[in-house]
């Protein structure tokens, strides 16, 4: 009995000392040799490069929280429109809504760490290289691949894009045989003209790689690849290289609707006159798991502002954090039918009247009206980003940079008047030349595209910069931002802070 | 169940009254002469019995030994002194009054003989070579606790206990030496070191409060003793063992007659201090002066400027409405409560030299302090032991708990919302007392913030249950020297979160019912082999050894399902019917070590001890050739009192001299194998439809490798005047080498933010001092005193290789710094400005603080910057044991000096928010400079820092974290007269206050429980204290 519980005892041990080897077990993980190898795994893998043009608080990329370009905090409104001429200062929270809205980027040194900060989106880029490397390198279909290339090709460009007007030239990776190397711990600066040959080289391609009616709606598309690339030339006052992608867009069949106010309604998202939208979904709380979501009824209605669906926002009584200048307000013909969506005066939950009289700091900005619900949530209104409007002033603005006031470039003018605005021709003092129409150009612009993102470049090309957030009594520093402590110390002195911080 | 309740607490009630008739009946005097005087002797602590104790007349010869039960009689004179004594027991000494004497013995503290665990074997106080400190949880109150973590506070030196939250069953972080959450294993199986809790799905909008501790399957009346290694003795449990190990093992059968005990209280539970609202007329008053403040701040007016006052605003609420307004709403006052704890465990154990057996069975009930907070807890539990053969002996455990608890959503809202997303206490904190409850009969709303009275429908339930079992043979293979032992191991944990808000709740700004499902389980296993051979092989030489294998399995999976808008009454249970945000998540990891472990201590002429271990450890998650990691240790011991030229001096019991250095290993969680995943950062595309995003988490890491700590320890164990003081002093050296971690920084232009690998190197040294006095011994009344102390630094030696540094940081920086800006009181009106003084978010305006100009070079950068190590510089814990007879007095306080952290109650006296009308405020903000208070000592309105700027935050909430801490004032009495004797072994009954008071300087709640910094502002489970009755008894 002993003798076999000895023995017994002893296999036992040799069973647990004899079997060294331990196998991981890795659940729910994809590993290299067997991804990304089909259509559909590169479908999973490419659409990541979406992830900063959707409506959400933001994404988590590894370690890091991001805002999108579209989020309603650090997203364009806040970066492009909030410190302008059209917007209201508001320093009630504190933080960056003082910030951005006084245009005082200074603070933003002090980012801690990644979060937030979009100069991490260098990391996107080369994540997207990786993804260009690995799609080129599969033996999937040339036609997948050319379509997978171009939307990852889209996404880098169009980042490159933003990058620029925030930084400047901003080191990135777009070689993926430097991926992994110490070049990945190089931040020199490139030159301009190298930076912006990859932005255009980008979305050159994805222009004529990316169908123009994608299989699904929300895709990228050809036109918003010009529209993005002819932005780029504007920005730089290539005005020359401008005009044939804009005329490439005019004669893809889109046309303007008649009725401004039905491109920012949920209904009639989808129209004409919209080329690209992000999408946003009823009933959404824009978390990363989330479809995008339209939160700006809560940002832009006072407190005690009711709405339809939206009866209780975030603002304070008589003060939303996003509201128009009175200026701004004061500039539109009475009749412009595009004025309609900022309310200069209502009632209140009281019953009170509330405006400029009685204490209301800007107009009301309700350019995403809360009409279908769901009720106390936010919204599901699309954002526009790309429309035939923008495309057509941007058009009129750069024939007359180089030709001075044609009539096709008045024309341009007139009809987005028209169909937006209910409004007849432009004054024929503001056509007298050059520098008048250019001026009127950048009013017609704010007029139109107020609250989507694009004044502070149309503010910068036409060199108004300084006198328009003076005129709104805005202290006008420095346009671009600069670059945090923390990102200039893990540069180890290869990244030069942005000029004039 | 509730009728079971009440018939419990009706017996319990009847018995405590007869014990107490009878005992008072039983005080009657007797004539001298010769009696047989009986009894038994038994524990106080467990009331189990002790065979062989000596029953001597005091001053004479005659004396006997109790049996095998604990029985005795011996012949004695009515008034003689009787001296009952046993070992490993304090002596106690009576005086006869009658033929029937049963006494319970108090277990010796600190003993020399005193047997302390080790891992794979056990060790006397006097024998250890290395820093292992044994906490016996008999001697600790337990009578509100349901954890065993909750014994824990302040009872060792080097062990740090920090309340993370206080909600029944919430979380109690242990950490030892500072080095975080500890390996714990229980009755030799690895149990997991944190709590097990299912989120609430992401439709609970972040307002989930809940942080449950680790352990809750256990029952804190079942365990024997927790013994916590320190240094380079948890080298032998290498797996995972740099954080050292907490050893805890329960309570087995004995032999002997049938012993029950019994333990119950009954606790009232109440709020200690917490955050003071302002009420509604201090509300609307602040208000007016924060909001007329802003405006002559933001047009320089006086004291803000040099301009007069003028076009100044009509305040919002008028002198009269203010003097009208009373006191209002006391929101707190709607959501808090009286809570209760009930605890009654009962225990039997006995047997015969064939089997041991040991039953228990424990229920909890706790009424939480906020509405809607609850826990109720049964634990139940079988030791049995069997001797198969004479060689064979087979243990079974098993014990099994069910927690329900009611969650109430304290804290902060985790998903970075706003006010919406405010939490019961934070929405009661939020809502201005000028707010009545109800406005025309319907709950009354305040902007985005949902009503605290309307929250406390949020159903929030977690039915959690654990099966622990524990089977081992032992076997005895040359007996008196070789044996052997197999032990299965297995706990399983699994929880269910039922999460609801009913549609008719205004909850993050909508009337929209939510409903998740949420379940998550876990299994740890532990199989081992091990051989022991023990002999003395010759006259001057002592050995122990120790080998064995083991394998360690670890698992976990969850399973989440969620919606919105279904109807109210269907609550959780049709989650198919939800129509909007219908969401499923689901998780499922493994990971398996395996070790090969040995160690041989060999003990010279009881003077000289040497002993040495090795263990070798494999971890799956490893690459194959970094699988597998050696950690050897050593320590020696020296009784310096056994050497002949210490032979005269009697006065040292024990001075022994040890020294031990060893390495301890740490595994991670993520593994060295990169891959792909869904990163659920799901893109939406076609107006909705969700397209899965997967993305590459990380490369291969082929070198990732075990974590290796070195730790040296040195220390001196004494004894002194016969036992009377004994105490342990150890100094400590930690270099955490191949630091390991998963969000290491990596390259600026990696497309990942961070990687999982070995790199830096961080060193952690300090002290322990533990001192144990028997001031008084007399017949009557002893007195006795513990102390405990310690301290920790913990700095970086190393950083890893893409660590950015901030200019004003340093690479052997404390781990734990502060970085911050002095300031120096707040600028007066007419005060000439610093230069350095910063122009944005108004600080350069009367009111703020004034920044200290460190190098006075006229400018605020980081040359200006100040550090602070907030960790404390000490840590103690100081008890006092009386007895008077039969009357016992114990105190035990504890507390922490040196540290500091940011204070985030501030957030809610903060100015800003209070004149942006979206909270209340707490009276903190009296103490606000303004127009109407040029005495103020906190920034004024205008100051805002974050639109300051600031490379670093300021010192304006830097705060003390000194505290002492009475934690627990025990007052009981032991009942002992014949009648009682007559069919009780001991009786004691007793009241006890937990937390009764603390001293500190620190304002809001309380400077243990944790923070986080969310919007708004974090508001806490309120600290609590308690007050408990309860009686004990053996039978």
């Amino acid at each position: 009995m002993k003798k076999t519980l000895i023995y017994t005892l002893a296999i036992l041990f040799i069973t647990i000392s004899g079997c060294k080897k331990l196998d991981p077990q890795l659940y729910g993980s994809l590993n290299a040799a067997t991804f990304p190898k089909t259509v559909a795994d590169f479908t999973a893998y490419t659409i990541q490069a979406y992830e900063p043009f959707q409506a959400k608080w933001g994404y988590q990329d590894g370690a890091a929280y991001q805002p999108c370009w579209f989020s309603a905090q650090y997203g364009q409104i806040m970066e492009f429109d909030y410190g302008t001429d059209e917007m209201d200062t508001f320093t009630g929270w504190g933080g960056i809504f003082t910030q951005f809205s006084e245009a005082d980027y200074t603070p933003l040194i002090s980012l801690p760490d990644a979060n937030n900060d979009h100069f991490e989106k260098t990391r996107f880029i080369s994540r997207l290289t990786q993804i260009i490397a690995d799609i080129t390198n599969s033996s999937i279909d040339q036609a997948d691949k050319n379509e997978f290339i171009a939307e990852a090709r889209m996404s880098r460009g169009w980042n490159m894009y933003y990058l620029l007007q925030l930084y400047g030239p901003v080191p990135v990776i777009t070689n993926p045989a430097l991926l992994g190397t110490s070049a990945e711990s190089n931040l020199t600066r490139p030159s301009r003209a190298d930076y912006l040959a990859d932005i255009v080289s980008d979305l050159t391609y994805a222009a004529a790689n990316l169908p123009v009616t994608p299989a699904n709606y929300g895709r990228f598309n050809k036109a918003l690849a010009l529209t993005v690339l002819m932005r780029t030339y504007m920005n730089e006052k290539d005005f020359a290289d401008a005009i044939p992608v804009g005329k490439q867009i005019m004669g893809m069949g889109y046309s303007l609707v008649t009725n401004y106010a039905s491109l920012f309604t949920t209904a009639t998202e989808k129209n004409s006159e919209t080329m690209w939208a992000a999408i946003c979904s009823p009933g959404s709380d824009g978390k990363p798991v989330s479809p995008g979501f339209n939160p700006y009824d809560f940002y832009t209605y006072p407190g005690d502002y009711v709405g339809n669906e939206v009866q209780y926002a975030w603002g304070y009584a008589g003060n939303a954090p996003f509201a128009a200048t009175w200026a701004f307000y004061n500039s539109f013909d009475p009749a412009d039918k595009r004025r309609a969506l900022l309310i200069a005066s209502y009632t209140n939950r009281s019953g009170v009247t509330v405006n400029q009289a009685s204490g209301l700091t800007g107009p009301v900005i309700a350019k995403y009206p809360d009409n279908d619900g769901p009720s106390g949530s936010f919204q599901a209104n699309d954002l526009p980003q790309a429309r035939l409007g923008d495309v057509m002033l941007m058009l009129a603005e750069a024939e007359n940079q180089v030709d001075g006031p044609t009539s096709e470039s008045i024309g341009y003018v007139n009809q987005v008047r028209l169909a937006h605005g209910g409004l007849g021709s432009v004054p024929t003092a503001a056509t007298a030349d050059k520098a008048s129409f250019d001026a009127w150009i950048l009013k017609e612009e704010g007029w139109d595209l107020y609250f989507e993102g694009d004044r502070k470049m149309e503010l910068i090309r036409h060199g108004q910069y300084n006198q328009a957030l003076q005129s709104v009594g805005k202290t006008p520093t420095n346009y671009l931002e600069p670059i945090s402590n923390y990102n200039l110390a893990a540069g180890k002195g290869t990244l030069t802070q942005t000029p004039g911080y | 169940m509730r009728n079971f309740t009440f018939t419990f607490h009706f017996w319990r009630r009847f018995m405590f009254l007869i014990f107490l008739v009878t005992g008072l009946l039983s005080l009657k005097v007797h004539a001298q002469q010769t009696i047989a005087v009986s009894g038994t002797v038994s524990s106080k602590d467990d009331g189990t019995v002790i065979p062989g104790a000596t029953i001597k007349i005091k001053n004479t010869a005659n004396g006997v030994a109790s049996d095998v039960s604990g029985k005795y009689t011996i012949h004695a004179t009515k008034g003689a002194v009787i001296v009952f004594s046993a070992i490993g027991y304090e002596d106690i000494q009576t005086t006869i009054t009658g033929a029937s004497l049963n006494v319970s013995l108090a277990t010796k503290q600190n003993g020399l003989n005193e047997v302390v665990v080790i891992g794979y074997g056990t060790s006397t106080r006097a024998n250890l070579t290395t820093a292992v400190v044994k906490i016996d949880p008999k001697t600790i109150p337990k009578d509100a606790n349901n954890s065993v973590e909750e014994l824990l506070f302040g009872r060792a030196a080097g062990l740090q206990v920090q309340q993370s939250s206080t909600q029944p069953g919430g979380a109690i972080n242990l950490s030892i030496r500072g080095r975080g959450a500890p390996l714990i294993v229980v009755d030799g199986v690895i149990f997991p070191n944190d709590g097990l809790e299912p989120s609430g799905g992401s439709i609970d909008a972040g307002t989930n409060g809940v942080s449950r501790g680790a352990l809750a399957g256990l029952n804190p009346s079942d365990i024997e003793s927790v013994e916590i290694l320190k240094d380079a003795s948890a080298a032998i449990y290498g797996v995972n063992a740099a954080n050292g190990v907490i050893l805890i093992t329960t309570k087995k059968g004995k032999a002997g007659k049938i012993n029950i005990n019994f333990d119950g209280s009954h606790s009232v539970v109440s709020n200690t201090g917490y955050l003071k609202p302002l009420n509604a007329s201090q509300y609307e008053s602040l208000f007016d002066t924060f909001q007329t403040d802003q405006y002559l701040g933001a047009n320089l007016m006086e004291p803000y400027g040099p301009n007069a006052p003028s076009g100044v605003p009509t305040p919002k609420y008028s002198t009269e409405q203010i003097a009208n307004a009373g006191v209002g709403t006391n929101w707190l006052d709607q959501i808090f409560r009286r809570g209760y704890i009930d605890n009654d465990n009962l225990s039997v154990n006995g047997g015969t030299d064939k089997t041991t057996y040991y039953l228990s069975t424990g229920y909890f009930n706790q009424l939480g302090t906020i509405q809607g907070s609850a826990l109720t807890k049964y634990t139940g539990r079988v030791n049995l032991s069997f001797k198969l053969a004479k060689f064979v002996t087979l243990n079974t455990n098993f014990t099994g708990s069910q927690n329900d608890y009611q969650n109430s959503s304290s804290g902060g809202q985790n998903d970075g919302s706003g006010s919406q997303g405010f939490g019961i206490v934070q929405a009661a904190l939020a809502f201005p007392a000028n707010i009545p409850v109800y406005t025309n009969g319907v709950l009354s709303q305040f902007g985005t913030t949902s009503n605290p009275v309307g929250l406390m429908q949020v159903q929030d339930h977690t039915h959690y249950h654990s099966l622990n079992t524990n089977i081992s043979a032992d076997f005895n293979l040359i007996p008196g020297a070789l044996t052997g032992r197999l032990l299965f191991g297995d706990n399983y944990e699994a929880a269910t979160r039922d999460f609801f808000v009913p549609g008719s709740v205004f909850f993050y700004q909508q009337f929209l019912s939510r409903a998740s499902l949420n379940y998550n389980d876990r299994d740890n296993q532990t199989l081992e082999a091990s051989l022991t051979y023990q002999k003395k092989v010759a006259n001057f030489l002592n050995i122990d050894l120790v080998g064995g294998a083991g394998q360690y399995i670890s698992k976990y999976s969850s399973f989440n399902a969620q919606g919105t808008g279904a109807e109210d009454g269907l609550t959780t249970t049709n989650l198919g019917a939800e129509t909007g945000n219908v969401a499923i998540t689901s998780d499922q990891t493994a990971n398996t070590t395996r070790s090969y472990f040995g160690r041989g201590t060999f003990n010279f002429l009881d003077r000289y001890i040497i002993s040495a271990s090795l263990r070798d450890d494999g971890y799956s998650l490893f690459f194959p050739n970094n699988k597998y990691a050696l950690f050897p240790a050593v320590s020696l011991g020296w009784k310096i009192n056994d050497e002949a030229f210490f032979k005269n001096i009697t006065v040292v019991d024990l001075l022994k001299l040890r020294a031990s250095i060893g390495i301890t290993g740490q595994t991670i969680g993520s593994a060295a194998y990169g891959g792909y995943s869904p990163n659920s950062d799901n893109v939406y595309l076609d107006g909705g439809t969700e397209y899965v995003t997967i993305s590459r988490y990380a490369v291969d890491n082929p070198n990732l490798t075990w974590q290796k700590t070195i730790n040296k320890n040195i220390g001196l164990d004494f004894g002194l005047f016969k036992d009377r003081i004994t105490g342990s002093v150890d100094i400590f050296r930690d270099d955490i080498t191949n630091l390991l971690s998963t969000t290491a920084p990596t390259a600026p232009l990696s497309e990942f933010f961070t990687q999982t690998i070995n790199g830096a190197h961080q060193i952690r040294q300090g002290y322990d001092i533990s001192l144990m006095s028997h001031n008084i011994t007399t017949r009557d009344f002893d007195w006795s005193t513990v102390i405990n102390a310690s301290h920790y630094l913990y700095k970086w030696d190393t950083q890893f290789p893409f660590t950015v540094l901030q200019a004003y940081q340093s690479v052997n920086d404390p781990v734990d710094e502060y970085y911050y800006f002095k300031t120096d009181g707040l600028l007066k009106p007419g005060q000439a400005v610093p230069a350095s003084q910063p122009t944005t978010g108004g600080a350069n305006l009367p009111g703020s603080p004034i920044f200290v100009d460190k190098n006075n070079d006229g400018k605020l950068d980081y040359r200006d910057v100040f550090k602070m190590n907030p960790d404390p510089k000490i840590t103690l814990g100081f008890g006092n044991n009386f007895r008077y007879k039969q009357f016992d007095l114990s105190v035990f306080f504890y507390g922490q000096f040196g540290g500091h952290a940011t204070n985030l109650n501030n957030a809610w006296g903060d100015p800003n928010a209070i004149a942006s009308g979206s909270q209340n405020g707490t009276t903190q903000a009296f103490n606000v400079y303004s127009s109407t208070n040029p005495n103020g000592t906190r920034p004024s309105v205008n100051y805002v820092e974050s639109a300051v700027g600031l490379l670093v935050p300021s010192d304006i909430n830097i705060a003390s974290t000194n505290f002492v801490r009475l934690r627990n004032l025990t007052f009981g009495y032991t009942l002992n007269s014949s009648a009682i004797n007559g069919f009780a072994k001991s009786i004691r009954v007793f009241v006890d206050a937990q937390n009764l008071f603390i001293i500190t300087n620190y304002k809001g709640a309380d400077p243990e429980v944790s923070y986080q910094n969310v919007k708004g502002g974090y508001a806490p489970y309120p600290p609590t204290r308690t007050l408990s009755v309860g009686v004990r008894a053996s039978f």
